[in-house]
């Protein structure tokens, strides 16, 4: 009964916890707050409250907080309470008593501890701690035992019905059943030699099992191996499969065809090469165009509907007269085979050799082509492998090439005559190069590996001529292939790296004048190799390098650097393509480039050539984009200015005829000045003389004072590197400014009539393109037509509506976070604001309580004192009154 | 005797030297001895010498018998230049106790000394010894070939000057600040005339300039010797005038404006010879003013080559011309250096640009001069910066005829086209912000005629920027440097093509760029992935639009 009243008891309560109790609703102190409108299946918190209620609860609250600091302000001492468990609300009244008391106990105990010695001895039986023994760590356990049938008997102990005969009654119950009287001497004696020989009896038989368990453990072991193998054998009797179902299986597990490439025709290979170059080309001239979508003068294209987005119309005019060209040019050399191809077999090899590695540069089926030639040497040593190799690729190139040339053979005849002495000139040059290598070829062996350190590469490359160290490292790439082994693309790029420290070196010597660019030019095809294959590390490395000779160069500003620097931009124009709007080698690069030339001084034959040198380099690196540097055009500028006689212009234009033209920093305008690339003619004219049409590499190191030829050529080349700036930038408005220093320049120049005729000729040139620039009439600039604005459109403006009746703007995360922190920021402080207010109440009735209760007690004061002063007023009047009665 | 105070004078060089103790000399002996990088064996010498000297100095300062001493050091020091260091250190040790002991101190001039007895004739001596070995530290300074051995004796000098100050030589009048000035003119006058080298001496000096008496004192100096020199017929040569107005940079004077004008600082702490007793020191701000306007009075009238000139416009710029009674005076010598060309005329304008926003000076033809400054050189000049804030400032008004900003953009254009990148940058801005004030300006990029004309009606040779017919033209130049090979200012030069912005771009950030911070900037970017050529080159030359091979014969 009680147990069942107090779990109902706890049930109420808790309960109760949760929910009001039910008899505490007062109606007169409920508010509820009425809604508007009924929402099913919405929980509302707010929907009822218990201001009386709440009121109470706060001014408790208040009483415990706020009044405690109000009685305690202004006071400079407290009381704490450090009674244990007196602040804790958790702890019970009879915790609190254990607490303490045991916190009485603990002291005893510490002040005590001091001089109880034994506390920490710990108990030892037989060398064993207690706390060891008392872990009970009986291997035999009593489980054996327990299980018997009968647990008295099991530990020796007397059986039930002996025990129960013997204890009750003494015996005396069971003395009737027996017959043979026995005393109850004789009785106990049996009793414990039955209990001894039991005992006996269980232990024999415990060491018998033990030892049979032990037994059987030992056979079990035995017995594993041949268990578990015997059986399986055995029962793998399974029939036989018939032919039919093996027919069937392996029909089913079969791999299915795959559909296989057909085997492409020439005009599809031809074709496929084409396109891919055309995607290319395409892909490089979206890089070129940067972020210039909006420069567009024409605005928006017209689109049609039928417009599919597949970018059919996509090609430009100057795109395409681009493709026309280049295409020209394949054209033009094919076609060109054709016509020799009879007088030389050697020649129409080796051109092919290069068609086939251009067509390889990519697919890998080339590639493995390669290396199984390769593997093939190595194993067998033959050095005419090479040879047959050339040839068999030459065979196929021949087919490749003859139906593709034959088309156009018609169509290009013209252009091939033109273009045929060049062609004959370079593939002379080329034969000569071929045979060398073919050379290099036999001579060496055919596996490198592939150098760790820069020493090493050193060794191997060291005394070799540029050829050879050509087809060495060729060979150390053919090795190091990266479709051969994992780690073959970091070798690759460290070995890129080492080759440029093999340039830059090359470069430096001065010992040997022509050397650095023969190796550049014997290495270049297979460090654009390398850089196929791993772009982003030997992008890095020459960032490294350009940034390196920047600090170089930094450091003396006025100064050309060397030659290994040129070596490397024109290495950048080679292996990156210098057109993109932005690059990230080309676009540093250019910025050096256009640093050296605005600010290095022209004093020297070096500091001319290598000036020169950063023009054509400029005009390679925009040849494609048609971009403008206005560096080169203030060199070229500043190296006319020096190549006119300065005494003459300045006799020309007291005759008003020239406007003076004055030179850019850092050349000066001295009345002599200090370097001058004018001829000295001397008496002689040259007006015969030969100037040669190209700079060379010499000029570059050459300490020389400048000489006649060196004056020529320099303004030869400058000249002809003036008018393709021209050309180059024809379509541009402001061309006429960029170029308008140079009419004067070049009128000068043509004063002088002992300039040879070649010059002349360039200069007329020059001047012809100059005016056509000129005829273009101009067209004011025109910023893009504004796009019209969109009709309106009178469609309802729907939107949507939340069953929440929020709004739901489209706002992004950041500003609806912060949007929510302001709304509960208002919120809180609303609500702060209330409670100081409710406080400041609070606090005022509390005083004025205070007030009321001291006046009271005051003017309780007062009237008792004035009580007294009555009543002894009284007396007083009493006392007197009795006088005078009496 | 009052105890000396501990003052700490710049750098603490001059604070041990109140009382020193046998180590410091020793260690600063061993010091000056490094100064002479010789061979071993005068090292040795060397250390021998400045050990004898330095016990010499000791001997001396313990008792009189040995005051001959001084004699002899005041003799070593012009017997070999590498004796100077350790006679100055010994002179310096001797002479600032016998200053602070008063040993040098007489009631009445020497002259007036009626009874001779022992005691003043000694003091007597010891004064000529101090100014004997004052006028050999001051040879030291102007004429020593060693900078270390010049800026030794500087600031030997500054101590004596500062010991002397604090315990002058005579008794003073009233409660007046004595400063030995004949001194510190002598001391000027050296460092002026050290010729090249006045520079370094100069920046030594210049550690003394947070003292304000000794500021006080040196621009008080400043005209005397100006006018000495003028007395004397000499005319100062380019060095002289170089260290003149170096020392008139490095000594600013207070700036006004602070309280009212010319109110008077009120320094009692901080004084390099601050006497005991003394404790009000005020600087004289009108004095200062008037020896401001007397110097530069003088300084304007000497000959000055270009160099001078420029420095001492830098230096009438930022440091003098607000002290100036009248500066509207200086008008005409800003228009002739106006007309010079260059930096000179750069800062000119900057002078003359100050007269007309502080002093209401009208000066016509200022928008042509400014016009005129926009020539392909000052790309090449450190003043660039200079010249381009300022003619954003000129050109700030937005009340300014069209046709001359319009002038002023088309120049500016044209000059983009042979500028260096970040130079294009702030025009391409500069240009921007022209349109932005002007509107009408718009007319140079978008011109709704759509007219052809035969050739560029801006005349680019024209002086004056109203006739140079830049509204007719249009901005070609910008649309030009669309295709510059640097993307960055491709893309800046972009903005004629799209929607100008509301506000002006900030020229500031930008003034400062060069190239190297272009590369930089390139260096840093990065892109995903980096394109590649796709034509396998067998040779040095490129297979298609190979142009380097078509000037060179490389191999």
């Amino acid at each position: 009964m009680v147990k069942v009243k107090k779990g109902a008891k706890k049930g109420s309560s808790d309960a109760g916890k949760k929910k009001l109790p039910p008899k505490a609703l007062n109606p007169f102190e409920v508010h509820v707050n009425r809604q508007k409108f009924q929402v099913l299946g919405r929980k509302t918190k707010t929907d009822r409250g218990l201001p009386g209620v709440a009121r109470a609860k706060a001014l408790k609250k208040r009483k415990a907080t706020l009044l405690q600091e109000y009685k305690l302000k202004d006071k400079s001492n407290k009381f704490v309470d450090r009674r244990i468990g007196e602040r804790n609300s958790a702890m019970t009244v009879e915790d609190k008593m254990t607490a303490r008391f045991t916190a009485e106990r603990m002291r005893a105990q510490t002040r005590k501890a001091m001089f109880n010695l034994a506390d920490e001895e710990v108990l030892t039986h037989r060398g064993q701690t207690l706390n060891e023994i008392e872990k009970f760590e009986d291997p035999r356990s009593d489980d054996d035992d327990d299980e018997q049938d009968n647990p008295f008997q099991a530990k020796g102990n007397l059986d039930a019905e002996f025990v129960s005969d013997a204890h009750f009654g003494g015996g005396l119950l069971s003395r009737s059943h027996e017959d043979g009287a026995k005393s109850r001497k004789d009785l106990i004696d049996q009793l414990i030699a039955e209990s001894k020989k039991r005992k006996a009896e269980q232990q024999k038989l415990r060491e018998q099992t033990l030892d049979l368990t032990e037994k059987l453990d030992t056979d079990w072991k035995d017995l594993l191996p041949i268990i578990n193998s015997a059986p399986k054998a055995a029962e793998v009797e399974k029939p036989k499969p018939d032919s039919f179902d093996v027919l069937m299986r392996e029909l089913k597990f079969e791999a299915r065809g795959k559909p296989s490439d057909r085997l492409k025709s020439e005009d599809e290979v031809a074709k496929e090469e084409k396109e891919k170059l055309e995607e290319l080309e395409a892909a490089r001239l979206r890089r070129m165009q940067g972020i210039t979508d909006s420069s567009t003068d024409s605005g928006p294209k017209h689109r049609s509907a039928d417009d599919l987005d597949d970018g059919f119309a996509m090609d430009t005019d100057q795109d395409e007269s681009e493709n026309e060209e280049s295409q020209k040019n394949e054209d033009g050399g094919s076609a060109d085979e054709d016509v020799d191809e009879s007088d030389n077999d050697d020649m129409n090899s080796e051109r092919a050799e290069e068609v086939d590695d251009g067509d390889g540069e990519n697919s890998s089926e080339s590639e493995d082509d390669d290396i199984d030639d390769l593997r093939y040497d190595s194993s067998d040593n033959e050095n005419t492998s090479d040879h047959e190799e050339v040839e068999s690729t030459s065979n196929i190139a021949k087919c490749l090439s003859e139906p593709h040339s034959s088309k156009v053979q018609t169509g290009n005849r013209k252009n091939t005559a033109a273009l045929s002495d060049k062609a004959e000139s370079i593939r002379e040059d080329l034969r000569k190069r071929k045979e060398l290598m073919d050379a290099a070829r036999k001579e060496l062996p055919y596996t490198y590996e592939v150098p760790s350190t820069y020493e090493e590469l050193q060794i191997v490359l060291a005394g070799r001529s540029p050829e050879y160290q050509g087809v060495i490292v060729e060979r150390m790439i053919k090795c190091t292939h990266p479709s051969l082994a994992n780690g073959n693309k970091e070798k690759l790029a460290h070995l890129f790296t080492l080759l440029m420290q093999h340039l830059h070196d090359a470069g430096s010597a001065d010992a040997n004048e022509n050397v650095c660019w023969a190796v550049l030019d014997r290495l270049v095809p297979s460090l654009f190799d390398i850089v196929q294959w791993c772009p982003d590390d030997t992008a890095q490395c020459i960032k490294h390098v350009i940034q390196e000779k920047h600090q170089e160069y930094s450091k003396s500003r006025k100064k050309f650097p060397g030659v290994e620097t040129l070596l490397f931009f024109k290495l950048i124009s080679l292996l990156f393509p210098t057109s993109d709007f932005r690059h990230p080698v080309v676009t540093p690069a250019l910025v050096f480039m256009g640093q050296m030339l605005s600010a290095c001084r022209l004093e020297t034959r070096q500091d001319i050539a290598k000036g020169l040198f950063l023009v054509s380099l400029f005009l390679e690196f925009t040849a494609l984009s048609k971009r403008f540097s206005p560096e080169s055009v203030n060199f070229l500028r500043n190296v006319l200015y020096l190549s006119t006689s300065l005494p003459d212009t300045h006799k020309v234009t007291s005759a008003g005829k020239i406007p003076v033209v004055r030179p850019l920093p850092p050349v000066k305008i001295f009345a002599v000045p200090r370097f001058s690339l004018r001829p000295n003619f001397g008496e002689s004219s040259f007006r015969n003389y030969e100037p040669t049409d190209r700079l060379c590499a010499s000029d570059l190191i050459s300490k020389d004072p400048v000489d006649i030829d060196f004056c020529m050529t320099a303004l030869l080349v400058s000249l002809r590197a003036l008018s393709s700036m021209i050309t180059q930038l024809s379509s541009l408005p402001a061309c006429r400014h960029i170029f308008s220093p140079f009419p004067p320049l070049l009128e000068s120049l043509c004063m002088e009539d002992r300039l040879p005729k070649r010059i002349k000729e360039e200069i007329q040139k020059a001047q012809k393109e100059m005016a056509s620039v000129r005829e273009t009439s101009l067209n004011h600039l025109v910023s893009a037509p504004k796009r019209p604005k969109p009709l309106k459109l009178y469609e309802p403006n729907i939107q949507q509506v939340y069953a929440d009746g929020k709004q739901h703007r489209p706002i992004s995360k950041e500003k609806q976070e912060r949007e929510k922190l302001l709304h509960r920021y208002k919120r809180e402080k609303k609500g702060a604001l209330r409670e100081i207010r409710k406080d400041r109440d609070f606090l005022a009735k509390i005083r004025i309580k205070q007030q009321l209760k001291s006046d009271a007690e005051r003017r309780e004061k007062v009237k008792e004192i004035f009580g007294h002063a009555a009543m002894q007023q009284g007396e007083m009047r009493k006392l007197s009154k009795g006088k005078k009665k009496k | 005797m009052l105890a000396p105070e501990p003052r700490v004078l710049p750098r603490g060089r001059a604070g041990a030297s109140q009382t020193p103790t046998g180590r410091e000399w020793r260690t600063r002996l061993a010091r000056s001895a490094e100064q002479d990088r010789g061979s071993t064996t005068t090292k040795m010498a060397a250390s021998k010498v400045s050990k004898k000297l330095h016990s010499m100095a000791i001997d001396f300062l313990s008792s009189r018998r040995n005051a001959n001493n001084l004699a002899d050091i005041i003799a070593i020091i012009e017997s070999n230049e590498s004796n100077i260091p350790p006679c100055l250190l010994a002179l310096e040790i001797i002479f600032l106790e016998v200053l602070k002991r008063r040993d040098m101190f007489l009631e009445h001039p020497a002259t007036e000394i009626s009874n001779i007895d022992t005691e003043s004739q000694y003091r007597v001596w010891l004064r000529e010894c101090f100014d004997d070995s004052w006028s050999k530290i001051l040879a030291v300074v102007s004429n020593s070939p060693k900078i270390s051995v010049q800026t030794q004796a500087l600031s030997t000098a500054m101590k004596l000057i500062a010991m002397e100050g604090q315990y002058p030589l005579e008794p003073l009048k009233k409660e007046e600040h004595f400063f030995p000035n004949n001194r510190l003119r002598l001391l000027l006058v050296a460092i002026l005339s050290s010729g090249r080298n006045g520079g370094q001496l100069l920046a030594r000096l210049q550690e003394f300039s947070t003292y304000p008496d000794v500021l006080y004192n040196v621009w008080k100096q400043l005209f005397p010797i100006a006018i000495g020199l003028q007395r004397n017929g000499q005319r100062p040569d380019e060095n002289f005038i170089r260290n003149y107005l170096d020392l008139i940079d490095k000594f600013p004077l207070p700036k006004p404006g602070r309280g009212e004008r010319g109110q008077d600082h009120d320094l009692t702490d901080n004084l390099l010879c601050g006497q005991q007793g003394h404790n009000g020191y005020i600087l004289n701000m009108d004095h200062m003013r008037k020896a401001v306007n007397k110097v530069w009075g003088c300084v304007m009238h000497w000959n000055h080559t270009p160099a001078t000139q420029r420095l001492l416009l830098v230096v009438l710029l930022e440091r003098v011309l607000p002290f100036l009674d009248k500066p509207l005076l200086l008008t005409d010598y800003l228009m002739d250096s106006l007309d010079s060309g260059g930096a000179i005329s750069l800062l000119a304008l900057q002078g003359i640009f100050t007269l007309i926003q502080n002093h209401n000076l009208e000066y016509p033809n200022i928008f042509n001069k400014l016009y005129s400054m926009f020539e392909p050189e000052i790309f090449h000049t450190k003043f660039k910066a200079r010249l381009f804030y300022l003619s954003d400032m000129f050109l700030s008004s937005t009340h300014l005829p069209e046709n001359i900003v319009a002038a002023f953009a088309k120049r500016l254009a044209r000059l983009s086209l042979v500028a260096p990148p970040e130079d294009i940058h702030i025009i391409l801005m500069f240009i921007g912000n022209l349109i932005l004030r002007h509107p009408g300006l718009k007319l140079l990029i978008d011109n709704p005629n759509r007219t052809n004309v035969p050739d560029d009606p801006f005349v680019m040779e024209e002086r004056d920027p109203s006739k140079s017919r830049a509204m007719e033209s249009s901005l070609w130049e910008l649309h030009a440097l669309q295709s510059h090979v640097l993307p960055g200012v491709g893309t800046a030069a972009n903005f004629i093509y799209n929607p100008l912005p509301s506000v002006e771009w900030d020229l500031s950030q930008i003034l400062e760029d060069n190239s190297d911070d272009i590369f930089e900037r390139e260096m840093k970017k990065k892109l995903k992935e980096i394109a590649l050529t796709f034509d396998r080159p067998q040779t040095l030359s490129l297979p298609q639009h190979e142009r380097v091979s078509q000037f060179w014969q490389l191999v």
